[in-house]
């Protein structure tokens, strides 16, 4: 198979792959609503989810990498503050991250 | 209109360097820099297509592909329960919502449903949707035609997701106050991130949807701080 249409059919089955994920709920729609359980994912899954979110978000060599590390939570706790006193998203993230790459580019090198 | 973009904004600027990177590396392997556009326009999952970029290199078969790609999207599936009982309609109606169900927009939407609750418009969601997913197409676009002709690098700006995400988890906290599932939800993170290395993602989503299911639903009530 050559080189471009290998990347064709990837790019069809993991189109598919992705959107199986995505749509199966909606699919099972009645019979997940009907689920006290289903409520319960709905209501706290996303508080759940965010701070694993940012860990994902973290770049994974970071992780393992002490300095790198502390200036990632230096920087999470920086945009927790800001958005703590002001309430602004915007703000609380791009000071946030103006601080991180200041940090980065300075400490870390 | 005004209110999407600006709430949007934040993921504009995550999806751009982001897109941009997967388009310039894809360019890098030696393929045609529209290739870009294909995978932003119908398979449109951040990590995946990273993954993709290995799977290319190693010439895997297509049930791997197939499998791979599933797995690490299952938390889509989490998302889609929790959403179920409040985007009304038919499928077509939400065809854009559920397409788009990137961890983005689940976390701009939630956000929104918990701030708005039943006044936050079907259209609204929508424009979230389409507007994030614009944003996407744009960056792989870009960057697969920067990575067709010159070099770039971004140091510090993927910092840019990190900061929505802790924003958002935030807001989330203020709409629902509750230690305990905050800080499993830290440990279960941590835990997940240091011991698997590519089903991380995955398991602590699932880990959490588990333990959300199996502890009884007074104790999560209970509001402990």
């Amino acid at each position: 198979m050559d080189k471009n249409s290998s990347i064709i059919i990837m790019i069809a089955i993991m189109a598919a792959a992705t959107f199986i994920t995505r749509l199966l709920p909606f699919l099972y729609a009645d019979f997940l609503k009907s689920k006290s359980s289903i409520k319960k994912l709905g209501d706290w899954l996303p508080l759940m989810i965010m701070p694993i979110l940012i860990i994902a978000s973290i770049n994974r060599e970071d992780l393992h990498n002490i300095n790198k590390l502390s200036i990632h939570l230096i920087g999470v706790a920086t945009v927790l503050c800001l958005h703590h006193l002001f309430r602004k998203t915007l703000l609380s993230i791009l000071a946030g991250t103006s601080f991180f790459i200041l940090l980065q580019n300075t400490i870390a090198g | 209109m005004k209110a999407s973009l600006k709430m949007t904004f934040p993921v504009l600027l995550g999806h751009l360097p982001v897109g941009i990177t997967f388009g310039y590396m894809l360019s890098n392997m030696g393929h045609d820099w529209w290739y870009s556009i294909f995978f932003a326009l119908f398979v449109y999952a951040g990590a995946a297509q990273f993954m993709a970029l290995n799977l290319l290199s190693l010439n895997s078969s297509i049930f791997d592909i197939f499998l791979l790609t599933f797995l690490l999207n299952f938390r889509h599936i989490f998302y889609g329960i929790s959403l179920v009982d409040k985007l009304r309609g038919s499928l077509i109606k939400n065809f854009m919502i559920i397409f788009g169900l990137t961890d983005e927009t689940y976390s701009l939407v939630t956000t929104e449903i918990s701030k708005k609750g039943l006044s936050l418009k079907h259209s609204d969601i929508k424009k979230i949707s389409l507007l994030n997913y614009l944003y996407w197409i744009a960056g792989c676009s870009l960057g697969g035609l920067l990575g067709s002709y010159i070099k770039v690098e971004i140091k510090g700006l993927e910092f840019i997701m990190t900061a929505l995400f802790t924003v958002l988890a935030y807001e989330q906290f203020m709409v629902r106050s509750s230690y305990k599932i905050l800080i499993s939800s830290i440990s279960i993170g941590v835990c997940s991130f240091y011991l698997f290395s590519n089903a991380s993602l995955l398991i602590a989503i699932a880990v959490c949807a588990i333990l959300l299911i199996a502890i009884p639903h007074k104790k999560v009530e209970a509001k402990d701080g």
